[in-house]
């Protein structure tokens, strides 16, 4: 009963999460097989060190540093594959004024690694600086920087601001 | 509230994660910089167009509870032992196989006592008499059962309606001014009894059906859910 319970409270801590963890790990891997391969990784680490949680963590912070760490510790990037929506088709769907949503992914997918996983944290997971710089183990100021350097390039890339001034 | 305070703030502001007096100075400022108003909109844009990619984690969670929680070879022959003598050998190996429904009723209420009393996270309760009477007597909770459930030295402090595992329940929260007990009434509830403390996001919680009285009880600690439960055993 007890691993049960373990079980069942680790379930309602973590599996809310793993939609947006696929959806990060997707961007951040390139390729839909690598990033289920991540999140199972990031989910059974998760679990392994449950234990070690404090109450008054941010479940979806802690989740997400792991699949972090799985990432670089792991050496996927090693292995990484272009991200889908190659650079032509980013050049092909401002020409034939595809869905803005094909644009912005072919942005993003030519921004390093790095300037992209600080730009989807910020952005579209809703995380502070200090939560990013936190994650990544790294200064603020280094996110502040990764962030701006990714939004000029994401405006360079779109052609007009996109989460800049 | 400055441009760069703003900018890190667009992501908890599109993620409905700002606190109420941010979120007041964040409207403010970007209804008086165009620049950062810029901002907020592109930004938008991108986290839309990234959220406009459809993710299906069932494969993912399906791997990991498979990982945790394989099915032993024990099970396993009991399932077989269910299947020859029982009619309902599915079921039965089922429940071996899977969480008790009731211990996700437990941890779905502890997460919420969690959230919506340990963490004061703002949600419309009723404060006053007027607001509170018409929702206890819609469950059937007459005053006498409020001094049954509430521990020595607790008054009822707030109540409300919220969903639990699927189903509309009243969410009483009582307290002595530094603990909480919550005790979520649900509209129906037929066996008789008082489960086992169980122990989820820290807090001691019990599933009970009492008389007409059915539901869960979240303390923020065991002690004080024991206490709720021993009343409720003594009915």
């Amino acid at each position: 009963m007890a691993g049960g319970v373990r079980q069942v409270e680790f379930e309602n801590l973590a599996i809310p999460h793993a939609a947006a963890l696929l959806r990060f790990a997707q961007r951040l891997c390139g390729d839909r097989s690598t990033a289920e391969d991540l999140v199972q990784d990031t989910l059974l680490r998760g679990w392994r060190s449950f234990g070690q949680l404090q109450a008054d963590s941010n479940p979806r912070a802690w989740l997400f540093r792991i699949l972090l760490n799985a990432w670089r510790s792991e050496g996927r990037r090693r292995s990484a594959r272009p991200v889908e929506a190659p650079l032509d088709r980013a050049a092909h769907a401002v020409q034939t004024d595809l869905s803005e949503s094909v644009v912005v992914s072919a942005a993003l997918s030519r921004l390093s690694e790095d300037q992209r996983a600080v730009l989807l944290l910020a952005v579209v997971e809703g995380f502070t600086c200090k939560e990013i710089a936190s994650m990544l183990d790294i200064p603020i100021g280094t996110v502040m920087s990764r962030l701006g350097r990714a939004r000029a390039a994401m405006k360079e890339s779109v052609g007009r601001k996109v989460g800049t001034k | 509230m400055n441009c760069s305070q703003f900018e890190d703030a667009v992501g908890p502001y599109l993620a409905s994660r700002l606190e109420a007096d941010t979120l007041a100075e964040f409207t403010a400022h970007s209804a008086s910089c165009p620049a950062c108003a810029a901002v907020l909109e592109q930004s938008e844009e991108l986290r839309l167009a990234v959220l406009a990619d459809p993710v299906d984690p069932a494969h993912v969670i399906s791997a990991v509870r498979t990982a945790i929680d394989p099915p032993s070879s024990a099970r396993w022959w009991l399932g077989v032992a269910a299947s020859i003598t029982f009619a309902v050998a599915g079921a039965a190996y089922w429940t071996q196989t899977r969480p008790s429904p009731d211990l996700r009723l437990l941890a779905a209420a502890a997460r919420d006592h969690r959230i919506e009393v340990r963490e004061q996270q703002p949600r419309h309760w009723q404060l006053d008499t007027v607001g509170v009477g018409p929702l206890l007597a819609a469950y059937g909770v007459e005053s006498s059962d409020l001094e049954r459930l509430r521990p020595a030295g607790f008054h009822l402090d707030k109540a409300k309606q919220c969903g639990l595992s699927g189903e509309r329940v009243l969410h009483m929260v009582f307290t002595d001014g530094q603990r909480s007990v919550s005790v979520y009434i649900r509209s129906y509830g037929a066996r008789q009894g008082v489960t086992a403390t169980e122990e989820f996001e820290n807090s001691g919680v019990s599933e009970f059906h009492r008389g007409r009285l059915s539901g869960v009880v979240v303390g923020d600690n065991r002690g004080v859910c024991a206490d709720v439960v021993r009343r409720l055993s003594a009915i």
